[in-house]
């Protein structure tokens, strides 16, 4: 047949510039390197200083499972630091690939899941606990129902809007959009008059959850983020060709081969379970997803098959040494994370945005 | 005669009130090439998306070979036909050669990535952006953006064929924004492939060209079929009056061979009286 009678010339031009490819596959291990590298000087810092080959010897001896229960830095390191450093490793992993998700859902690299009003709702049902749960059961609220509430403040903003935006079996991504940032609006009308409502000490919690914090990290968090984040990893690498054919449109990605419904629904489901789970555990910690998929995207280019890997461990990079950044710069006292990730993240988008090369309107 | 690849009988396709495809019944045969025309909104585009199982028609039915449409998953349709849609708006800054692999990322997975890479070469060969490659997208212009989206279907079709030997390629409005030399080498790329016995179908404004490619014609009007068959049997004056509202001379060279000639427009409107010309029926 013709078709495969290819010269030999064309092959080889197809691959003489595989600069993409040959980034991706230098990038992944730079930033494992890098984020392992992060995660030892990460507890490694703080009031006690404990040097990278003590902790990998308490690392090591701990997951032999030896008793480490009369050394001071070893209860430091396991106790206090790594439930920490691990809710911020998987919490910029949901971040970051939650935001690329979302991206090529809107197919608009503007998108993040706070947009859909994901954020919004959890936002919402944390602020009405903080204001009017404290105001009417004082003292009778468990501390876990305020990330309970969020992750539920979520989900149903994620449901409204999709019934909002779904007519028959198709959904209009033009009217969720739209439908998010109503909603949006909505929540942020009713948190404003939470806040002008409530009192000193109650505004200092709304204030704090509402721009995120790791601190109050237990090994009860990061089982709670567990199962979430492994459910994201696994669906992965399922979903990469379908998010690159949805690229160039739903009706294309359908041409393809692509069962554009079903795909939509993981993507909603599975980036409202990843954020959903994140706000609660850390409050509302904006820019990771807008900035980590978009700076891959200049370096990898924007194929799904590199880029959700590759988010799933500069997400983890940033969100760490922001944390590491909030909880050292001015101790005792620690800094709220999403006033660094914002501070260091809108300027570097704006950045990115002026910077980049025509022909690049996304 | 053998089962026609894709078969549409009686199909009516509504939005709210409003008919946009109404009672057609039309096949896709192996190794034909067929062109629609018809006025803008005569639901040319409307009917490539039925065929191509992307709309549902409300009544009537789509069959390929002996399936129905909608008994087919995605995937399964797509190892069937292939579609070159009207616009493509991207949403990322993807290059030439990775919009033309998407066409076998999804079906391809059995073939060795050489392979893969050498069909991909020659599709962007066949569609003349082979030197665009490494190209961004959207630096494009519109015709090189059609071309490309021209050669990604053609790799889904070629990518497609090593497992079914049955298809259709539906190519809406392939030739609108590019030049001539384009539009030619477009539509023998087309035909070659109905050559190879696939199933093409064209939506496509230029009579002309319609009338020296197609062994089969299609005129919709108002979501209407309103003829078929061999071009020099159904491009009549009248039926471009009837249709269109052109008034247009229709030609024979060689015999066999139809043009349409738009003269007495061009000739009425000369002395500058600024009138519009009526088609006189």
């Amino acid at each position: 047949m013709t078709r495969v009678s290819v010269p030999a010339s064309r092959a080889w031009r197809i691959r003489a510039r595989p600069e993409r490819r040959l980034r991706a596959i230098l990038l992944f291990p730079v930033l494992a390197v890098a984020l392992a590298a992060l995660t030892i000087l990460a507890i490694g810092r703080g009031p006690l200083v404990i040097a990278p080959v003590d902790i990998i010897d308490i690392l090591v001896r701990a997951a032999q499972g030896v008793d480490q229960s009369s050394s001071r830095e070893a209860l430091v390191v396991l106790d206090i630091r790594l439930p920490r450093i691990l809710l911020a490793v998987v919490i910029g992993a949901n971040l970051a690939v939650s935001g690329a998700l979302m991206q090529s859902l809107f197919r608009n690299p503007l998108a993040d899941p706070g947009i859909i009003g994901v954020s919004a709702g959890a936002a919402l049902a944390a602020a009405g606990v903080i204001v009017v749960g404290d105001k009417y059961l004082p003292g009778a609220l468990p501390f876990a129902s305020l990330p309970i509430a969020a992750f539920a403040g979520a989900l149903i903003a994620v449901l409204i809007l999709y019934l909002i935006a779904t007519r028959g079996r198709e959904t209009s991504v033009a009217t969720l959009l739209l439908a998010g940032i109503a909603l949006g609006a909505l929540a942020g009308a009713i948190i404003g008059f939470l806040t002008f409502v409530a009192d000193d000490r109650q505004l200092r919690d709304l204030t704090f959850w509402s721009l995120g914090s790791l601190g109050g990290a237990t090994w009860d968090k990061v089982a709670a983020l567990t199962p979430p984040f492994v459910l994201l990893l696994v669906a992965l690498p399922f979903l990469g060709r379908g998010l690159n054919a949805l690229s160039i449109g739903e009706a294309e990605a359908f041409y393809l081969g692509i069962s554009v419904q079903r795909l939509k629904a993981a993507i909603v489901a599975l980036a409202a379970l990843a954020t959903g789970a994140s706000v609660a555990a850390a409050g509302i910690i904006g820019f990771v997803g807008i900035v980590v998929p978009q700076l891959l995207r200049l370096v990898l280019g924007p194929d799904h098959r590199f880029l959700l890997p590759a988010c799933a461990l500069l997400g983890p990079a940033l969100l760490l040494a922001a944390d590491t950044c909030a909880r050292t710069l001015a101790a005792p006292a620690e800094l709220p994370i999403g006033i660094l990730t914002a501070g260091i993240g809108a300027p570097f988008f704006l950045w990115l945005l002026l910077r980049r090369p025509a022909g690049f309107d996304t | 005669m053998t089962v026609p690849i894709v078969a549409a009988r009686n199909i009516t396709y509504a939005v709210g009130d409003k008919i946009l495809v109404e009672d057609v019944t039309v096949t896709l045969e192996r190794g034909r090439l067929t062109a629609v025309i018809g006025p803008n909104g005569a639901g040319k585009s409307t009917l490539l998306r039925i065929l191509a199982g992307e709309l549902t028609s409300n009544s009537g039915n789509v069959r390929y070979l002996d399936q129905d449409v909608r008994s087919l998953s995605a995937w399964q349709l797509a190892l069937r036909r292939a579609v070159m849609a009207q616009t493509t708006r991207l949403a990322f800054a993807f290059s030439v050669k990775e919009i033309a692999a998407l066409g076998i990322d999804s079906l391809g997975r059995r073939a060795s990535r050489e392979a893969r890479q050498a069909l991909v070469a020659t599709a962007l060969e066949k569609a003349d952006v082979g030197h665009l490659a490494d190209r961004i997208y959207q630096t494009l212009s519109g015709g090189e953006q059609q071309r490309v989206q021209f050669a990604r279907a053609l790799t889904q079709l070629w990518a497609g064929q090593s497992i079914k030997r049955d298809q259709a390629l539906l190519l809406d409005e392939p030739i609108a924004h590019l030049d001539m030399r384009h539009q030619l080498a477009l539509m023998d790329a087309a035909r070659a492939q109905a050559r190879d016995g696939v199933a093409v179908l064209v939506t496509i404004h230029d009579l002309n060209l319609a009338a020296a490619y197609a062994d089969h014609l299609l005129v919709l009007n108002r979501g209407r079929l309103v003829a078929q068959g061999r071009p020099h049997e159904v491009l009549t004056s009248r039926l471009l009056a009837e249709v269109f509202g052109v008034d247009a001379g229709i030609g024979e060279a060689p015999p066999g061979a139809v043009f349409v000639l738009p003269h007495r427009h061009a000739e009425r409107r000369a002395p500058g009286s600024g009138t519009n010309p009526k088609p006189d029926h």
